[in-house]
């Protein structure tokens, strides 16, 4: 013990002080930084010969990692509801309010009332020219829907391709951090300010990828997405992005990569291995999935529905309906059809009943094998009609089972099948047989006729087969370019038919307001994607709701995750955050501390004095 | 909410906060100035499809308004036309009455000239239209369903007009005179025959006497008929011989020849010395009637036929005689249209109400289609053009009679006792009158019903400006808290509280 003890004690003291004072003042500097994590100064006393000093232990970077493990995934959830909150928000306002001028259902309505009118004055040529005009809105209102939802997924497929730029820029910026980091030489204030900078390309990459972040005790991190591939363990994992170029109706992702239509995203990872992150499901969160969400999924769905309307209105005009003939033999009775009419991608319905329980079937004649219960709880099969009936004859009677009995006879266009009951037995029941046809040409007697067309003036039947011609249909649906250049044709079922004979009209609008149609099977993977049924303006309805439900649901996310957001920030400002007090109440500490050290220095000084007089 | 805290980043989470505010009073201002509750499908929450539905319940009751007001602009017109026909219905009647000469046979002249002016007239209103669309073309609306009254009558471009028609049908039912009948004498007995199996001129129905020295033979029912007279004794003065016909338009005339052992006036003849000279003298005067009752009666009763061929009817064809050589026709065939004037060139429905019709609600229709050859209006036509195409004059001694045959046919025609047959100009104007009432019923329904969705869809989307105006009030009083409090937090901080220098 001794003065010189002393005068070690107060310097140690005053060193220790000044490097406090150097932390307070990065605290304070940094106070409004993002991302700056607050740092304190461990002091320890340490026994010397003969003295207790302090001496300075480190520096201490404020750091939690469950926190930091939430805030990671609060991060990828925020964005990825924002982002599909961005995209809805732009669908619904291009589908307007109900009411609004151009609406889709304003535009539905202003169609019906022109046929109303044209019904009740069909030899007006003003009349006429309206209606062709109101057809013309809701084709080109579908055409404009259209191309809005395939203009959203292209923005989709663009951002998907920026968005892996900056995350393969952040991933390789963090092996550049990870590496120093782990390079243990560095003093300790370059170290937090390492770590800080780490902290931040981790949630710059939990933003875009959802990521499970794992902390090395060097300091340095590996990533991982939740559902298990690693993206960064020392070495990074690159993103890459092959763009499709144009988005239409009909380029549609699939499991086959040769078949996708649609950009591809992989990931090379450390060990050179590349997957199909979408293939893979790798993404759950975060933008990019958001993003591929809404490119293979959601817009998906939307086109879908309008795909739906624009079918509907164009079945409404050209289907023919034809009722079977009843047929009886030996006791049992049914119906008999003929399935001439019926064109690819056509269906004849059967309504039966079985053990008192009515059933519904619905036979498409198509080559591309169909099986699915519709939106209309109908059961929906297929069959190629184009043959022999006995292809018809034996898909039937293995649906309907022994209880019916089906026969068939003709092939092509003179095949004609019949269904009978089980007569005496009474379990089983024929309740109609009808046939959906679309007609062939505008005059031919019929007052179905094809209003609206596929491109190059096609008729649309819906044919199954390739992708369905259904499929991006609101994209091409067009006026028949034939009506448009002779109105009359709305009226003139058969050449030389009168002027005011409403019955083409008349049966347009029964068909509108009475045809009931549903979705086909999805065209997306997604089984609880909406699936319309009913008549046209109720699936216009529904196509409305559905947009505005998707948007408030992501809304109400959104609004979710931000709260989220806002209540992990306000732990991580108590957690990491700058204090401005208390930093400067520590600096008074240690001003004071300081002053009494130096005290101590001139009270062993004045000692040392008065002990050199003597 | 922690706003209590001094911490730098509760600052921040204040400041969040006090941006959703402004947000949400962005919102209450765009509602307060637009009265709208929401801007986007995302706002309107559940009452989207509900406002959907209302908004597509109101349109179709739109779309219906507009037919409505279409089919009643059409059934106001047809009120006025069908009671104009009705007037000139009654007008013609009680211009053609029997007898009706006036002084100096005037109406010799006057009678056809105004049946023709009612005509025209009535043609006209025929031809009414609305907008281009005629109302009497059944659902060829775009078809003008008559011709002018002149091509009606006197035909047009080669094509042969009613006058021309109903005379070559006088012709063929005249024939020489005789009405197309045969009358000879051989002996005791006189025979009175149809000259051939033709529609053409008197069909004979009976004969009865009440002579006993007449032996009658009854005409047998098969084409040609004959009838026999025969004197098996003198009959004596004042016996009533009378020979049945059948005119070619379906009515009966007869012929009575009373004895007489004087002079014979007309309808008389003279008993002779014995049977064979009372047959020749009964044939003398039965020739003579038969000739006088041809070039009346019977030309009345065949222009009356020839209007029923050529204005036809609902269903039916018209017929025209085949010919030339008219006065010995044998037979009727459809006209041709490439030289007949086809009268009625609308569309023939046999349901001529059903034959338009307009969807006036989901559950409503009405029926007001009109055809001009319905019951009603094809007979005042065929009226007005009989009397029309006659030509009567003082020098013409024919005239009387065939005046009052053809009145006597046309007041029957047009009599009030028609007018509650399908058809007629009454019905018509009834069952229009009723297509009337139930589009105005209906429309009243709607617009009531219209009201309560209009009412209904501004409850869902328009906002109460009290509520927004209050909401508003409170929201300012917090936002303006908010700030004080914010800034008086970021005031607080012990920087301001250190000693300077």
């Amino acid at each position: 013990m001794g003065l010189s003890a002393s005068l070690d004690n107060a310097l140690s003291g005053m060193s220790v002080s000044q490097n406090a004072l150097e932390i307070v003042s990065r605290n304070v500097s940094n106070a409004g930084t993002p991302g700056y994590h607050v740092q304190s100064l461990s002091v320890i006393d340490s026994l010397g010969a003969g003295s207790i000093y302090a001496r300075t232990g480190g520096v201490e970077r404020a750091f939690n990692s469950t926190l930091q493990a939430a805030y990671t995934t609060a991060t990828s959830d925020a964005s990825y509801a924002s982002t599909r909150l961005d995209t809805l928000n732009r669908l619904q306002t291009y589908f307007g309010k109900p009411g609004d001028d151009g609406s889709l259902d304003t535009v539905y309505a202003s169609f019906q009332t022109a046929l109303q009118s044209l019904s009740t004055s069909p030899d007006d040529y003003a009349t006429r020219a309206t209606a062709v005009q109101a057809a013309q809105n809701l084709s080109t209102s579908l055409n404009t829907l259209s191309a809005n939802v395939q203009g959203l997924r292209q923005d989709a497929e663009t951002q998907i391709g920026s968005t892996v730029k900056t995350l393969n820029q952040s991933l390789q910026s963090l092996q550049d951090v990870n590496s120093r980091l782990a390079i243990q030489t560095n003093d300790a204030a370059s170290r937090a300010a390492l770590e800080d900078q780490r902290d931040r390309l981790v949630s710059q990459v939990s933003e875009m990828v959802d990521v499970k972040a794992t902390y090395a005790n060097d300091g340095t991190v590996s990533l991982m997405t939740r559902s298990g591939v690693s993206i960064l363990d020392g070495k990074a994992a690159v993103f890459n992005f092959q763009p499709a170029g144009a988005m239409t109706a009909t380029s549609l992702f699939n499991i086959d990569p040769s078949k996708s239509s649609v950009g591809q995203l992989t990931l090379t990872s450390t060990s050179g291995n590349t997957i199909d992150l979408v293939q893979q499901k790798a993404l759950q969160s975060g933008t990019l999935a958001a993003l591929v969400n809404l490119r293979d999924t959601t817009l998906v769905q939307a086109q879908g529905e309008l795909d739906s309307i624009a079918a509907g209105v164009s079945k409404a005009f050209s289907t023919t309906q034809t009722s079977g003939t009843a047929a009886s033999a030996g006791g049992k009775s049914g119906y008999s059809l003929d399935l001439g009419t019926i064109r690819d991608g056509d269906d004849f319905t059967l309504d039966y009943s079985q053990g008192g329980t009515d059933k519904s079937l619905r036979v498409i004649n198509s080559t591309t094998p169909t099986d699915y219960v519709d939106a209309n709880g109908m059961r929906v099969v297929s069959v190629d009609m184009s043959g022999d009936a006995s292809a018809v004859v034996s898909k039937l009677s293995a649906i309907l089972g022994p209880s019916f009995t089906v026969s068939g006879s003709g092939s092509g266009p003179s095949a004609a099948i019949t269904v009978l009951d089980d007569g005496a037995a009474g379990t089983t029941d024929v309740g109609s047989l009808t046939a959906n046809a679309t007609v062939t040409g505008l005059q031919t007697g019929d007052a179905a006729f094809s209003l609206f067309t596929d491109n190059n003036n096609n008729d649309f039947t819906g044919s199954l087969s390739g992708q369905g011609q259904q499929t991006g249909f609101a994209a091409r649906i067009q006026v028949n370019s034939a009506v448009q250049s002779d109105n009359r044709l709305l009226v003139q079922y058969q050449s030389g038919t009168s002027l005011g004979d409403p019955t083409r009209a008349n049966q347009a609008l029964n068909q509108l307001q009475g045809l009931i149609f549903a979705s086909p099977q999805s065209v997306t993977t997604d089984p609880a994607a909406t699936r319309l049924g009913g008549t046209i303006s109720g699936m216009i309805s529904q196509t409305m709701d559905d947009v505005g439900n998707m948007a408030a649901t992501a809304s109400t996310n959104n609004d979710t995750q931000s709260m989220t957001m806002d209540s992990i920030n306000q732990r991580l400002g108590t957690a990491y955050g700058v204090n401005v007090d208390d930093e400067m109440a520590r600096l008074i500490q240690l001003q004071n501390a300081y002053s009494a050290n130096a005290r101590v220095i001139s009270t062993v000084q004045d000692l040392m004095n008065q002990l050199m007089q003597i | 909410m922690t706003i209590i805290n001094r911490q730098l980043y509760p600052l921040q989470t204040s400041m969040s906060l006090i941006n959703k505010m402004t947000d949400q009073f962005g919102t209450l201002q765009q509602q307060l100035a637009t009265g709208q509750k929401a801007n986007t499908l995302a706002d309107m929450g559940t009452s989207r499809s509900y406002d959907l539905s209302l908004r597509a319940a109101s349109s179709r009751i739109d779309s219906y308004a507009g037919s409505i007001q279409m089919v009643n602009t059409r059934l106001t017109m047809f009120n006025t036309v069908t009671s104009q026909l009705a007037t000139i219905q009654s007008t013609a009647q009680s211009a053609m009455t029997p007898s009706a000469y006036g002084s100096s046979n005037g109406n010799f002249g006057t009678t056809p000239s105004l049946a023709y002016s009612n005509l025209d007239q009535v043609v006209n209103l025929l031809d009414t239209d609305v907008a281009g669309r005629y109302l009497f073309s059944g659902n060829k609306t775009d078809a003008v369903p008559v011709p002018s009254t002149d091509e009606l009558i006197n035909g047009a471009n080669g094509k042969a007009g009613f006058a021309q028609v109903a005379s070559e049908r006088q012709q063929a039912d005249v024939g020489d005179g005789m009405g197309r009948l045969t009358l000879s004498s051989t002996a005791d007995t006189a025979t009175l025959a149809e000259d051939a199996a033709q529609p053409f001129g008197f069909k004979l129905s009976t004969a009865s006497t009440t002579s006993a020295a007449v032996t009658l033979t009854q005409p047998n029912g098969t084409a040609p008929q004959s009838l026999g007279v025969q004197f098996t004794a003198l009959p004596t003065d004042g016996d009533k011989i009378t020979v049945g016909l059948t005119l070619p338009d379906g009515t009966s005339d007869s012929i009575t020849l009373t004895a007489t052992t004087g002079t014979p006036g007309a309808g008389q003849f003279q008993v002779g010395a014995d049977a064979t000279a009372t047959a020749a003298n009964f044939t003398t005067a039965l020739q003579s009637s038969i000739q006088s009752e041809a070039g009346t009666t019977l030309v009345a009763a065949s222009n009356n036929q020839a209007a029923n061929e050529f204005f036809t009817g609902q269903g039916q064809t018209q017929m025209r005689v085949q010919g030339p050589n008219f006065a010995t026709a044998t037979q009727l065939v459809a006209a041709d249209p490439t030289n007949t004037v086809t009268w009625y060139q609308g569309g023939d429905s046999a349901d001529a109400r059903g034959s338009i019709t307009a969807k006036i609600d989901d559950h409503a229709t009405v029926q007001y289609g009109a055809q001009a050859n319905e019951n009603g209006t094809v007979n005042l036509v065929r009226a007005l053009a009989v009397m029309s195409i006659q030509n009567f004059s003082n020098s013409d001694a024919t005239s009387g009679g065939r005046f009052d045959a053809i009145a006597t046919r046309n007041q029957d025609r047009l009599a009030a006792t028609h007018a509650s047959e399908p058809g007629s100009i009454n019905m018509l104007t009834v069952e229009l009158a009723n297509a009337q009432t139930t589009t105005s019923n209906v429309s009243k329904q709607q617009t009531a019903y219209q009201a309560q969705l209009t009412n209904m869809v501004s409850d869902l989307e328009t906002v109460p400006q009290e509520q927004v105006a209050t909401e508003l009030l409170a929201l300012q009083t917090r936002l303006q808290a908010s700030y004080q409090a914010t800034s008086l937090i970021a005031h607080l901080s012990l920087v301001n509280y250190l000693p300077t220098g």
